[in-house]
C-alpha cells in the first residue's frame, strides 16, 4: 500500500501536463481500450489459474477488476 | 403498509430518472461464450456462458447507464489420482452488475454474484459423501472518478464475499485436522488510479487488501502500464504485481503463508478493418510456508496466449453489429501440470 501512494503522489507531481481531448485518438483506439483488450484476453485462463495458485485473483491490476473478493 | 411504502419508492425512482433523463437513447447487446481446458492433471471443463446488456446514453445529469447479467454454467471432470477420488462437479454462476455514470466523469457501479457449485464423487465409500453443495454470493459497489481534464482517474471498489460449504475435515502432515469454516466471509477494498500520461501512454496503479475468515489479510499491489506505438498500429501491455499473504495459520485453512509475484506482458496489433489480435505471455511464482512444519513451497506457472477478435458491421453479413472473438492458452507448471484453454465468443450490438 505505502508503494502505491508513493506511486500515486509521483504520478501526480509528474502528471500535471493534461491531454486534450483532440490528443486522445490513439488512447481511445481498441488495443488500448479495457472492454476490447479484455475480449482478448481468455479468460479460461483465469479460471485454470486459480485451481492451480493460492492468490492469483488477488491483486490483479487493471481497471476490468472491480470486484476485490470474487477476482473479477 | 409494505405495499404501501414499496409502491411510494418505486414511483419517487421513476420521478427521479426521468427528471434526470432527457434525450435518453438505449441499446442493448447479447453475448455469448463456450470454453473449456484440459490437463494432463485429470481435469476437464466446460462452460457455456450467456449475457445481456442494457446500456442508455442520456444529455441529463445521470450521462449513461448499463445493467447487465450474466449466467454460466460450468461443468467439470476430475479423473482419479493418488491422492484424489473421480469426482464430478458442476456450477452455476449468475453476475448482475448496474452501472451509472454523472455529468460524464463519474461513474458509480454495484455489482452481485450468485454461485451454487455441486460435487458428486463417482465412486464414492458411502453414500451420504456422494455429493456436496456449496454457496458463494457477493455483493459489491465501487466509484470511479476524473480529475484534472481527464488525466486522472481514482477508483474505490468494496465487496463482501459469503462461502458456504459442507463440514468437511482434512488432515494435515502434523497430524492436525484441518477444518475450513462452513460459512467464510470475506470482504475487500481495492483502489485504482489511472493516469494518462501521455497521448500514447496509461498507467495503472492498484493496491487492494482484503480480509478473509481463517486466514490473514491478504495484500497486493501492481503497476500497469499501455503503450500505444503509432509506427505499428499496436500496443504493448506490461503488468506487474505482488500479493503478500502471512500472518498465523490456524486448522481452519488448507493451505499456509503465501506470497506471490506476477508479471503479465501482451503485445496487442491492429490488423486489417475491425481485427485485432493479442499474443501474450504470464509468469506467476508463488512461495508458500506450510503451516504443519513450515516447509517452503515453490509454485510457478507459465502462460502462453493468444486472442483473435473481427468487428463485423455489413448488413449483407448480419442485420446487426457483432463481435467475434476467439482465445487459447497454454499453461505449464513447475510441478509438470500442463492445460490448454480455448474459448470463443459472439457478440451482438442490436
Amino acid at each position: 500500500m505505502r508503494l502505491f501512494f508513493l506511486c500515486s503522489a509521483v504520478a501526480l507531481i509528474c502528471g500535471c501536463e493534461t491531454i486534450k481531448p483532440y490528443e486522445k485518438e490513439y488512447l481511445l483506439n481498441p488495443v488500448m481500450d479495457d472492454a476490447a483488450v479484455s475480449g482478448l484476453t481468455p479468460s479460461m485462463q483465469a479460471v485454470k489459474c486459480q485451481d492451480l495458485e493460492k492468490v492469483s485473483a488477488v491483486g490483479s491490476t487493471g481497471s476490468s477488476s472491480s470486484c476485490p473478493t470474487c477476482g473479477g | 403498509m409494505a405495499a404501501k411504502a414499496k409502491a411510494i419508492g418505486v414511483g419517487v425512482a421513476l420521478i427521479v430518472t426521468g427528471s434526470l433523463a432527457t434525450n435518453a437513447a438505449y441499446g442493448h447487446s447479447v453475448r455469448q461464450k463456450v470454453g473449456g481446458y484440459e490437463g494432463n492433471d485429470g481435469k476437464q471443463r466446460r462452460q457455456v456462458a450467456l449475457g445481456m446488456s442494457l446500456d442508455g446514453k442520456t444529455s441529463g445529469v445521470l450521462s449513461a447507464t448499463s445493467f447487465s447479467v450474466d449466467v454460466k454454467e460450468d461443468a467439470s471432470d476430475q479423473a482419479a489420482l493418488e491422492d484424489t477420488d473421480a469426482r464430478r462437479n458442476k456450477r452455476h454462476v449468475l453476475d448482475v452488475s448496474f452501472t451509472q455514470t454523472w455529468n460524464k466523469l463519474t461513474e458509480t457501479s454495484i455489482i452481485g454474484s450468485a454461485e451454487v457449485n455441486r460435487t458428486q464423487l463417482v465412486d464414492p465409500a458411502e453414500e451420504e459423501d456422494a455429493e456436496t453443495l456449496s454457496k458463494n454470493r457477493t455483493l459489491g459497489i465501487g466509484i470511479k472518478r476524473w480529475f484534472h481534464h481527464e488525466t486522472f482517474r481514482v477508483s474505490f471498489d468494496v465487496s463482501r464475499s459469503i462461502l458456504e460449504q459442507p463440514y468437511q475435515e482434512f488432515l494435515d502432515y502434523d497430524s492436525e485436522v484441518l477444518t475450513p469454516p462452513v460459512e467464510g466471509e470475506s470482504t475487500g477494498l481495492t483502489m485504482g488510479l489511472r493516469h494518462l500520461a501521455s497521448p500514447t501512454t496509461i498507467l495503472d496503479y492498484t493496491t487492494s487488501y482484503i480480509a478473509q475468515d481463517g486466514r490473514p489479510p491478504a495484500y497486493g499491489g501492481g503497476v500497469a502500464v499501455r503503450q500505444f506505438i503509432p509506427a505499428f498500429d499496436g500496443a504493448c501491455h506490461v503488468a506487474a504485481s505482488r500479493v503478500v499473504n502471512r500472518g498465523d495459520i490456524g486448522t481452519e485453512t488448507l493451505y499456509g503463508q503465501v506470497d506471490a509475484w506476477m508479471a503479465d506482458t501482451a503485445y496487442l496489433q491492429n490488423l486489417w478493418s475491425g481485427a485485432r489480435s493479442r499474443v501474450g505471455y504470464r509468469y506467476y511464482r508463488e512461495l508458500e510456508v506450510t503451516r504443519a512444519y513450515e516447509d517452503l513451497v515453490q509454485r510457478g506457472t507459465d502462460a502462453v496466449s493468444l486472442g483473435f477478435a473481427q468487428d463485423i458491421d455489413n448488413k449483407d453479413i448480419w442485420p446487426a453489429p457483432m463481435t467475434i472473438e476467439a482465445s487459447g492458452t497454454r499453461i505449464l507448471t513447475n510441478s509438470d501440470v500442463m492445460a490448454s484453454t480455448f474459448e470463443m465468443g459472439l457478440t451482438t450490438r442490436l
